[in-house]
């Protein structure tokens, strides 16, 4: 156990308004101002800002409530614990590992910081093809700034590890610019466990900012509580179904909970929002629910050095380059974000390609073990339409997403890009990320062989940790589910406050545009509801290290 | 010739088996677990094979101790993936299916790794991506597992998270 002061535990023995499925009762009826679906970067912001708005307000969600004292930095624990289907949730075809939180601060508790605002290509084309005329880089500073302000986010500056440094390096002999990337943490420890958990309560998750802020004032918290279904006559939502999970966390335990509000939030992500929508049969005149889903679908390289990487320590994302993004139109041939992630055993292990003694003869060069990732930037050109949100029989959802041609080209860029790049930086032997690939010397038996292998799902290997998209917003209800303000077209007491609102991928980490942009939505909302201006959200403290 | 031809038939029966996603009702009255430790007895030295202890107790308490991970990993997973895997297992332990799906006709404790690596080996690069998807589910609870174990860091030169 994390020795530092649990700033969660110590709310809970205060009285915070918490109540789990393990409790010994539940109540059939619970009344409320606005009942907020999902506690992640969208859900935590809007608690935030509608409580201190003194509304009432009830956060449901459907992952437990951990915190540092819980936080153990074991992939073991984390994964089944934090993570959306013990981050092995796939697509449809198990072509992709989407990477989801599924605790009290969504992805947000287990994300890798990486803090970017939207990027003004991706907002010029929500403008031109999606009507949102007020979605400017002007317009957003202020909303940005004060999310920034709220989560400690800013320039990182202690020196990058050895897996962040290798980009550098790399990028460098080939005039490729790198840039730091912000961070949203304070009095970090760079230890590189925050996919597991911040044990240190540095990170600047909802866990520890927003959500604290909205218990404090007063408003609910429900956990290990999923949102079955709304309630909906006619244009309005009379009332939300919450089922109760049992010990396993996996499946109802049989206690209903009907939860009564004036206003609803969803923001339980891009694939668990247009579910419940769909299990609800909420209107969707246009069939735009649940489509266009968007995943910036990743494709890796692993490369072997000399020298240690120790890929596991220090902070994970702290270098990026936009340069393959910005070779071509944004509506062009895909581009990719590259960045470096944390490298930890199972999520190494789980993807890297082979078995047997070849898979054991890499592992055994762990620490030695460089790794890239390309993220692809999808929703900007017809071959990347995205996925659909669908139902399985059981209610649950899965999201069925085709890897296109265009994006498998993509995926064959990428990792020559990213090989190129680590031989530059001094490699021994690079792996490109797929069943067929094998460790490659030089750039040219690499080159060869990546321009060879057959692009194929389930033979590249592709993960996701960045779900966009399936309840857009735009000005018109042809082209969205939700208006500008978040509020949905047709259910006049809904609003869509999370990533799913996004009309294509953000084309970066999406996390900062969540905030920014729900924390806009939820002022908007707040005014409406109380007939006052909303307070701004609470001063977080500067991002000292 | 002949033998090939049948084969490929009935292995695309069960890959379409495996497809239907017509639920797990099928496997009422199967010995799920029966089912699941058959298969990961033989499945299991193929895949660490490398990362194993050589033959012997210590070896024999590993793979217990890895098909328990798998188990339990397994029973984190959302309910449709376990009915998923389930059903998997059952194909792959049901002779009839298990000849047509891994082509070999005696029970899976008579394989050796070797013959499991290559039933591994081509399922991993199949035609049909249903088999690479089964593959790419048992390699991954498989490798997740060992490696999720404190006991297998050492051999792979990772200390462990720092103590705070």
């Amino acid at each position: 156990m994390s020795s530092f002061p649990d700033s969660i535990a110590a709310g809970l023995a205060r009285g915070w308004k918490v109540l789990d499925a393990g409790a010994a009762s539940h109540p059939a009826r619970i009344e409320c101002d606005v009942a907020i679906v999902g506690s992640g970067a969208g859900g935590g912001i809007t608690a935030e800002v509608l409580a201190r708005a003194g509304l009432r307000v009830v956060v449901i969600e459907e992952g437990p409530l951990k915190s540092s004292r819980d936080f153990e930095m074991r992939e073991a624990d984390a994964y089944p614990q934090l993570y959306q289907e013990s981050a092995a949730r796939k697509t449809k075809d198990k072509a992709i590992n989407i990477m989801q939180g599924r605790c009290v601060g969504g992805s947000t508790t287990v994300n890798w910081t990486s803090s970017f605002r939207t990027p003004e290509p991706t907002l010029a084309w929500w403008r031109a093809h999606y009507g949102l005329a007020d979605f400017t880089a002007e317009a957003l500073l202020p909303w940005f700034e004060q999310a920034e302000r709220r989560l400690s986010i800013g320039p990182w500056g202690v020196a990058p590890n050895e897996n962040n440094s290798l980009l550098r390096r790399g990028a460098a002999r080939l005039g490729i610019p790198v840039a730091g990337i912000r961070r949203n943490v304070r009095g970090c420890f760079d230890l590189g466990y925050c996919g597991m958990g911040c044990p240190t309560n540095a990170k600047q998750s909802m866990l520890v900012t927003t959500l604290p802020a909205a218990l404090e004032a007063g408003a609910m918290l429900l956990t290990r509580a999923r949102a079955t279904r709304f309630a909906i006559v006619g244009d309005r939502i009379e009332a939300l179904e919450v089922d109760w999970l049992d010990a396993s966390g996996l499946r109802p335990g049989g206690a209903r909970t009907r939860v009564q509000a004036q206003h609803y939030v969803l923001a339980a992500g891009a694939i668990n929002g247009p579910a419940l929508l769909l299990r609800s049969q909420a209107p969707d005149p246009h069939g735009l629910l649940g489509a266009r889903t968007f995943l910036h679908p990743v494709v890796v390289s692993a490369a072997s050095f000399a020298q240690r990487v120790d890929g596991y320590a220090g902070a994970p994302q702290t270098l990026y380059t936009d340069h393959f993004l910005e070779t071509q139109p944004i509506d062009g041939p895909v581009g990719y974000k590259l960045e470096a992630p944390p490298i930890h055993p199972v999520l190494f292990a789980t993807t890297l390609q082979g078995f047997g003694a070849v898979h054991a003869e890499r592992m055994k060069d762990f620490a030695h073990t460089h790794a890239l990732i390309a993220l692809m930037r999808d929703g900007f050109h017809p071959q990347a339409p995205g996925g659909r949100v669908e139902l399985r029989g059981d209610g649950s959802p899965v999201l069925d997403y085709p890897l296109t041609d265009y994006l498998l080209d993509g995926a064959r860029r990428a990792l020559l890009s990213m090989a190129e790049i680590q031989f530059e930086a001094g490699a021994r032997i690079v792996y490109p990320v797929h069943e067929l690939a094998e460790g490659y010397r030089d750039l040219a038996a690499a080159r060869a062989a990546i321009a060879a292998l057959p692009m194929q799902p389930l033979l590249v290997r592709v993960v996701s940790a960045h779900v966009m998209g399936g309840c857009p917003m735009a000005a018109d209800a042809q082209r969205g589910v939700v208006r500008p303000d978040g509020v949905h077209w047709q259910l006049a007491n809904l609003s869509v406050h999370d990533g799913s609102i996004f009309p294509t991928s953000i084309g970066a980490n999406p996390q900062l545009s969540i905030y920014g942009i729900t924390a806009r939505m939820a002022s908007g909302l707040a005014r409406t509801l109380t007939g006052r201006p909303a307070p701004e959200l609470a001063q977080g403290g500067a991002p000292a290290q | 010739m002949i033998r090939r031809r049948t084969f490929l038939k009935a292995s695309l029966a069960g890959a379409v088996l495996l497809a239907a996603g017509a639920g797990a009702s099928w496997l009422i009255g199967r010995d799920a677990a029966g089912d699941r430790r058959a298969v990961l007895e033989a499945l299991i030295p193929a895949i660490l094979d490398g990362a194993l202890p050589p033959a012997g107790a210590e070896r024999e308490a590993a793979l217990t101790k890895a098909r328990q991970g798998v188990d339990a990993a397994i029973g984190a997973l959302a309910p449709a993936a376990q009915d998923e895997l389930a059903q998997l297992f059952a194909l792959l332990a049901i002779p009839p299916t298990r000849l047509a799906l891994a082509g070999i006709g005696r029970p899976w404790r008579e394989a050796d790794v070797a013959e499991v690596s290559a039933i591994l080996q081509g399922w991993r690069t199949h035609r049909l991506a249903l088999m690479r998807s089964a593959y790419q589910a048992l390699h991954d609870l498989v490798t997740g597992s060992w490696y999720a174990d404190v006991a297998h860091w050492p051999a792979i030169g990772y200390p462990g998270p720092p103590r705070l």
